[in-house]
């Protein structure tokens, strides 16, 4: 189902590549995400040794070295599995964003994976939207991705209405500093 | 008796043509018998226990005794006289049936005038006889007379029907105003509406009502999900509406913000895939 845009002018941008500040937001909001999934799953170990071993109930001190790289895991399978399936993480549902790749379809797999490892490895690569005159993160150069403001449930490959809003396939990103 | 009684019985059918005989005959009876029936009117009228029908008491007891005889006495005589009249006609028919034409016009009432005295002489005077056969007579001449005027009275009715127009005669009738004087509260507060209600069977109502197909029925007119959906995420929609529209306005001003920094003059190309 698709909800009708009501803002004229939020309509007439749909399809059209997402600015700096709401695709901040959505990272903003998949940081938290991300976080809050990190914890839940320190709560679960927790509880899961309380069941197994008995009190005291206390979440498993992980080494850092540990909890960092279960952290940037679990960011990289969370911001994958999101792109690759529907296009959007929670982030990017509140900011009504849709990650495509040149063709306006969604991400494969292996290409996310990719994306979402760049953006962990180099989050700094967002920056580049602001100076970009296409809107493109180092990350989109570099995969080949597109972010865009499409505030329908469903990607464009099931909802024929949304793709017709966009406008046409555009040749490969080409960059102009 | 009896051969007086079967002779007395026979009637003309009503196909065949009367002769004057019949016709003087029959209006004799009719005569006769609608007086008997005015007799019978005014006696219920005046509430007189009389001899309202001599003929069941006649033919139950034989009356005795100078008051019995006197009672007895119109009854035989208006046996007698219709005997003698009955005879008159049939021998006057029969002589004038032999004489030519003119002469049989002339003579049948002589013959009848003769034949009569012959018959009284000839009967011995059994008064009670004489009074049955009148009291008979007398009940066929009322029967007569009664369905003569029932047979009158439904023809006249039919040609009095036939007359009238029944349907303008209700086109007159003004029916407002007869609904206007009937007093509809009054009949509705006589109407009990318990005992009516009492009287009806709600189990079996409802035992009748197919509750399951007919709430499956709405519930598949009512789209609940979409209701609840809508109800539940409108405000959250609008808000998440409202932050989207600031998160555009926002990557539009900083983005020309940018450009103009770095003293671009044309607008970002933002078209999407």
């Amino acid at each position: 189902m698709t909800r009708p845009v009501r803002n004229p002018h939020a309509r007439a941008l749909q399809g059209h590549r997402a600015g700096f500040v709401s695709r901040l937001v959505a990272d903003a909001v998949d940081l938290g995400v991300v976080w809050a999934i990190g914890l839940s799953a320190l709560l679960f170990a927790g509880v899961v040794r309380y069941l197994l071993v008995g009190p005291p109930f206390h979440t498993p001190a992980l080494p850092s070295w540990l909890r960092a790289t279960a952290g940037l895991v679990i960011a990289v399978g969370y911001l994958a599995s999101g792109w690759s399936s529907t296009g959007r993480t929670v982030g990017k549902q509140v900011a009504g964003l849709r990650v495509l790749d040149h063709a306006g379809r969604l991400l494969p797999l292996r290409r996310a994976l990719l994306r979402a490892v760049l953006y962990v490895a180099f989050p700094a690569g967002l920056l580049w939207v602001l100076v970009s005159r296409r809107n493109a993160s180092v990350q989109d150069l570099l995969v080949g991705t597109a972010v865009i403001y499409d505030w329908s449930y469903r990607p464009a490959e099931e909802s024929p209405a949304s793709g017709e809003a966009r406008s046409p396939s555009p040749p490969p990103a080409s960059e102009h500093p | 008796m009896a051969e007086g009684e079967r002779a007395l019985v026979r009637l003309p059918a009503g196909g065949t043509r009367l002769t004057p005989a019949d016709m003087v005959g029959r209006a004799t009876r009719l005569a006769l018998g609608a007086a008997g029936l005015a007799l019978a009117v005014l006696e219920v009228l005046l509430e007189r226990p009389g001899p309202a029908d001599p003929g069941i008491r006649a033919g139950a007891a034989t009356p005795s005794g100078p008051r019995g005889t006197l009672r007895l006495l119109p009854a035989a005589a208006l046996g007698l006289g219709l005997e003698a009249q009955r005879r008159s006609l049939d021998a006057a028919a029969a002589v004038g049936a032999r004489l030519p034409p003119p002469v049989r016009v002339v003579a049948r009432p002589a013959v009848a005038v003769a034949r009569a005295p012959l018959v009284v002489v000839w009967r011995r005077l059994d008064l009670d006889g004489w009074a049955a056969r009148g009291l008979a007579e007398q009940r066929r001449n009322r029967q007569l007379a009664a369905a003569t005027a029932r047979r009158l009275v439904g023809a006249i009715a039919a040609a009095v029907l036939d007359q009238v127009d029944v349907d303008a005669v209700v086109a007159k009738v003004d029916l407002d105003r007869i609904v206007d004087r009937l007093d509809l509260d009054r009949i509705a507060a006589r109407i009990d509406l318990d005992a009516i209600a009492a009287r009806i069977d709600v189990d079996a109502v409802v035992a009748r009502v197919d509750l399951a197909g007919l709430t499956e029925q709405v519930m598949d007119e009512v789209d609940l999900g979409e209701i609840i959906r809508e109800s539940s995420g409108t405000m959250a929609n609008e808000t998440v509406d409202a932050l989207r529209v600031q998160g555009m306005r926002a990557d539009r001003l900083l983005g020309r913000v940018v450009d103009r920094v770095l003293g671009r003059r044309d607008e970002r190309d933002t078209a999407g895939p």
